[in-house]
Parts: C-alpha cells; structure tokens; sequence
C-alpha cells in the first residue's frame, strides 16, 4: 500500500538523478546543494527530494547490506524509469592522499576479487578515475592508487541493474591515509570532505544530466503512443509494434500530428496497419527528411 | 582520445603491451584479470560507452581463426577470418557491430604471433587450393594500425604464405605501413564504400568517400590490389544516380589491372541483432523504411535486393570482368 502510494507521488516527477549515500554526514551537503527536502517519515531509509531538479536521495547506513536494501528499496518505491542516474558518494581510504581529493570509480571488487564491476561513464576531464575496494570492515592497511570503503560493490552491482552501467556513478572523497587519520573521522570532518569538492560535485551532476537526457530521448514513450494505448486495446507483441513503428514513423514524418495521421482508426490493428502503410514511403534520405 | 586502458595481468610485461601503453602516456591504468569481465557484462550501455570507449589490452586464447560465414568470400573456395581486435573507431549506423557486442569498448589481443601460428596450421589444414584470411570482420583492418601496429608484423608474415590471401577491410585513410611497403599480390585492400550523401549521413567519424576514392588511387598507383566493397547497398532516396556517380569517380581513378575484387551485398540483419541496433537508435532514418522480416532476417526484400544488385552489376559490365565481381550473401 505504501508503495503504491509513494508511487502515485512519484507522478509527475521528472526522475533523474538518485544518490544513495551511506551516511547522514556525508549526505548534508548534498542535500543543501541541491536544495532536496524531507519526504513523509514513513520511509524505512531517510529520503530526500527535489521535484524540480528530478533528484532524490536516500541514506542507507553504512555497509554493502544496507546500500543494496537502499538502492532496491527506492527503486521500487518510486517506480524509476531506465533513464536515471544512480550516485554513490561518500569518504574513502586511500593510501596517499591527499585528503579531501574526489575520485571517480572505474573499477570497484570486494577483498578477494571474487566480484568486480566498472560502473560509470568515465568523466575523467573533471576527475580522476580509480580503482575501489568494498570491506566488510573498517580497516587501515591501504594497497597503493586504490581506494576502500564498505557501500559501493553491491551499490554498483544494483543500480547498473536499474540502469545501466554507464549511468551508475561513484565518487570518493579521501578521507584518511592511516589509522590515526582513521580514528579521527567525525561528522563536520565528513561534511567539510564533501563541502569543500561542491564545485566539481556540480560540474559532474551537469555531466551526468545531459547523459540522463539522451537516454531519455532514446527510451521514453511519447505521449501520442500512451493516448493510443488508452484508446485501444493492444496485446503486449501489438504494443512493442506501436512502439517501435511509432519511433520510426516519428522519425520519417516528424512534422505530422500523430492523431491527424491515426484520425480514421477504429482498432489497434487500424493504427499498426495506417503506420506500416505510411512507412513504405519513408524512403532514406528522400528530400523531405 | 583514449582516456583509460584496461589492462589484463597476464600481458602487463608483454612488449606489444607497452608498446601501446607508449601511445597514451596520460591515460589511467586500471589492471583486470580477463577482458571478459568488463567486455561481456550485460548492463553496459553500448550507445553510451560508444561516446568515449575505452581500450582493453588482451590475450587470446583460443578461436584464433574461425571459418568465415557461408556466402563470403571473394574467389577461393576456403575462407576464414581472424579478429585481433573487436570493435571499430567508427560508429556507422549499419554495422552489425552495434548489435554484436553489449561493450563499445576496443579489445586489442596483444598476442599477434598466436594467430600467426593459427593461420599457418590452417593453411596445413587445407592442403589443397588458395585461402582468403579476412582481417576486417570484428573491426577495420588499417584504422587502428597506428597505435596497433599489427599490419606491420602480419603482411610480413603473408609475403611468405604462397596459398594465402589476405583481405584488409578498411574505411581509413592510414594507409601507413601500406605505403612504406613493397606491394604484397596476396594482400588485398578492401575499401567500404557507399555514396558519398549516405556515407556522410551513415558513416559516422569515418573518413569520406572522397578521402577513401584518394587513399584508394593512392595505394592502386603503388601496386598494391584493391578491393571494392559495396556492402551494405543502401537502398535510398534516387539511388540509381547515387550509385551510377559512385562507380563512375571510381572506375575514372583507378585502372582496371588494380581492381581485384568487386564485392556487393544485401542490408542484411537477423532480427534480433536488428531489434538490439534499432534499441540504440530508434531516430535513425535508415530504419524508418519498412523493411521486411523472413526466416529471421531482416531485410528490403528480394524485389528491392535484386533490382538494386542487378542495377549495380549493370554499371559494372563491360568495364570489370565478371569473374572478379562476387555477391556477398553472409546474414553476418
């Protein structure tokens, strides 16, 4: 029931960005960034949203068990469109600092190199990429060029599922180099780690939009075909049809109204066969197109 | 640019390795155990990856050389083609590519020698009659030589293969070490090529036709034999004046000895690799013409396929002699 209702909240949301953040302190900056608000109390995570930039937010403790309880349960609560981007961020260890450095994930695996994945489009202009470990535990011993944390192997084996892999993003922020520097992490230490890279947090969210953008332009369905599919009773092969001849036609007739087009249809058998007849003549490369 | 190359463990002190790694001085790093782990993965985005892929240096193992597909060939009876590389540095919207692999990325299998040794045991193989090796199956044969380097070694190893030809198919103008080198008769360069308006609409960061026509006459003049390779005809808007032009410039610029083979065929997909292209580019106006669907290939139909092949051959009548112009009817 929950679900359902969070769902019809979800109507309307332009969906396309969703951060998945360990902790609360890692998570305020984006929040006030991005200007993201509280949603009802009755969520099993903290979630936060933002209607207007698409975005949403939800703090999932700390570990790989609660990253993926996060991830799956907001996907299912809201419904998510392939289109939308997922965001790991948050601190990591890294054996040679500098402290406060953002990194970009290319590969991340767990202790013993039994899973692997390499998440993300690579913004390597505005970052730079490295490889990240996901532990069960805290811990110090630091390999050389690699970061560690305890969220983002099942965070990217997740929500590349949702998604897909070039649109699952982690960002780390180093944030101890020994286990002194380890001992010492607090909440404003985290909040300044993260504060302090918004510039670049910024420019990667602009990055990671205008991916979101093209995927949605390639995976939505037009309005024209919905109407159409509320109209008339298409079986699920007939529907993929619609679908797809829709794109096609759209694509050879782009300044035709598809209701003028469909005008004289009175089943959804109508519709396929008024786009199969039209499409003979879209010929490559003809002068209109 | 290659911002990243991945790395298999195996082949980081390989010689070709560093060779390569030597070409992209500020590119990252990043170690893996087998390209398969990244290249295969099933939620990888290939439109997206395609903006910016990445290169991964790998071993073969095996699968070296591989029969090519029925109906492709150019000549000889037996045929076989050999991938060092998968995936190509254009984006040309026909090409079965597109559907093969769910990574944009390149593989680049640094272990020539390993295929030079498979290619000699097929030859022992065959014992009877001359074999074609096709290069350019999984990726274009010449664009990648720069950082490559495998035509350099390979039309080495060819010049002492007597029973063997050897086909590049390419769409690049790096025609470096082509031009450097003595002419090989068993080496053939095959060039893609479509109407110039197409190629401009279709082959996305390929060089043009007229580039291609160029590095053609260019290699011709040398006196190495090339190949023409009219696949896929695209059936457009006029494409009888399209194509009559095209063989015109080419048949104006090369002489008729340099010509080894003709080659034409069919937009051929089978359906569910035309389902997975049409996926990553539903506004692509090439599929907004209804094609049709039989035995599970996607294609214009036999009207439109041998009006436009008879069409073709008719431009080349007289002008080639028939027993170099072959039909290629591989569904890849």
């Amino acid at each position: 029931m929950l679900i359902n209702r969070e769902k019809m909240l979800g109507g309307g949301f332009e969906f396309s960005i969703c951060w998945v953040i360990a902790l609360p302190s890692e998570a305020r900056p984006i929040i006030s960034a991005f200007k993201l608000t509280k949603t009802d109390d009755e969520a099993v995570f903290p979630i936060y949203k933002n209607k207007g930039s698409g975005q949403l937010l939800i703090i999932s403790g700390v570990g790989q068990m609660n990253a993926a309880a996060a991830t799956s349960y907001i996907c299912g609560r809201y419904n998510f469109p392939p289109w939308v981007a997922w965001i790991n961020i948050g601190i990591a260890g890294y054996a040679e600092g500098p402290l406060g450095r953002l990194f970009q994930v290319a590969k991340v695996i767990n202790e013993s190199e039994t899973r692997v994945a390499y998440p993300g489009f690579r913004l390597s202009k505005l970052v730079p990429l490295t490889t990240l470990i996901t532990r069960e535990q805290p811990c110090n011993d630091y390999n050389a060029d690699t970061l560690y944390d305890m969220e983002g192997l099942a965070f990217a084996e997740l929500a590349s599922r949702f998604s897909c892999n070039e649109l699952t993003f982690l960002f780390k922020v180093v944030s101890d180099s020994n286990a002194k520097q380890l001992r010492r992490i607090k909440p404003l230490y985290v909040e300044k780690l993260l504060t302090q890279n918004m510039r670049t947090i910024f420019l990667l969210v602009d990055e990671v939009k205008e991916l979101v953008k093209e995927e949605k332009r390639r995976l939505d369905i037009s309005n024209d075909v919905e109407i159409v599919l509320s109209k008339f009773h298409f079986s699920a092969s007939r529907k993929v049809q619609l679908i797809q001849k829709y794109r096609r036609w759209k694509t050879a007739f782009p300044n035709t109204p598809f209701s003028e087009a469909c005008a004289n249809a009175k089943s959804a058998g109508d519709v396929i066969h008024t786009l199969d007849e039209m499409l003979t003549s879209a010929v490559f490369d003809r002068p209109s197109s | 640019m290659i911002d990243t190359i991945f790395i298999e463990q195996e082949i980081l002190d390989h010689e070709r390795t560093k060779v390569v790694l030597s070409r992209f001085p500020r590119s990252r790093r990043i170690i893996i155990s087998r390209y398969q782990e990244i290249f295969n993965k099933r939620t990888q985005n290939f439109r997206l990856q395609k903006k910016q892929p990445a290169l991964i240096l790998a071993s073969k193992h095996k699968n070296f050389v591989l029969p090519a597909p029925a109906g492709f060939g150019i000549g000889t009876e037996k045929n076989f083609y050999f991938s060092h590389m998968y995936n190509c540095l254009y984006d040309c919207r026909y090409c079965f590519l597109q559907g093969m692999y769910s990574s944009a990325n390149y593989v680049l299998f640094v272990n020539y020698e390993d295929f030079y040794s498979q290619i000699e045991t097929t030859i022992s193989d065959n014992a009877e009659g001359r074999i074609t090796f096709f290069s350019g199956y999984d990726c274009d044969s010449l664009a990648f030589e720069k950082i490559s380097g495998f035509l350099k070694t390979t039309l080495p190893i060819f010049s002492g293969l007597e029973r063997a030809d050897l086909e590049l198919r390419t769409k690049s103008v790096q025609l470096e070490p082509l031009l450097s080198m003595e002419p090989q008769q068993n080496c053939i360069v095959a060039f893609s090529l479509m109407p110039e308006e197409l190629a401009k609409k279709l082959d996305n960061k390929a060089p043009s036709i007229s580039r291609r026509i160029a590095a053609l006459a260019r290699l011709a003049e040398r006196g190495w034999p090339i190949g023409l390779r009219f696949d896929p005809l695209i059936y457009s808007y006029d494409w009888k004046d399209k194509y009559e032009r095209l063989v015109v410039s080419l048949l104006e610029i090369l002489p008729n000895e340099s010509v080894h083979s003709i080659s034409y065929g069919p937009l051929r997909f089978p359906k569910k690799m035309y389902s997975e292209i049409f996926k990553l580019y539903p506004d692509e106006d090439l599929f907004s013409f209804s094609m049709k669907e039989a035995d599970g290939i996607v294609s214009y139909g036999n009207g439109i396929e041998d009006e436009m092949s008879d069409f073709l051959l008719s431009q080349l009548s007289g002008v080639v002699s028939s027993d170099k112009i072959f039909q290629c009817l591989s569904q890849t």
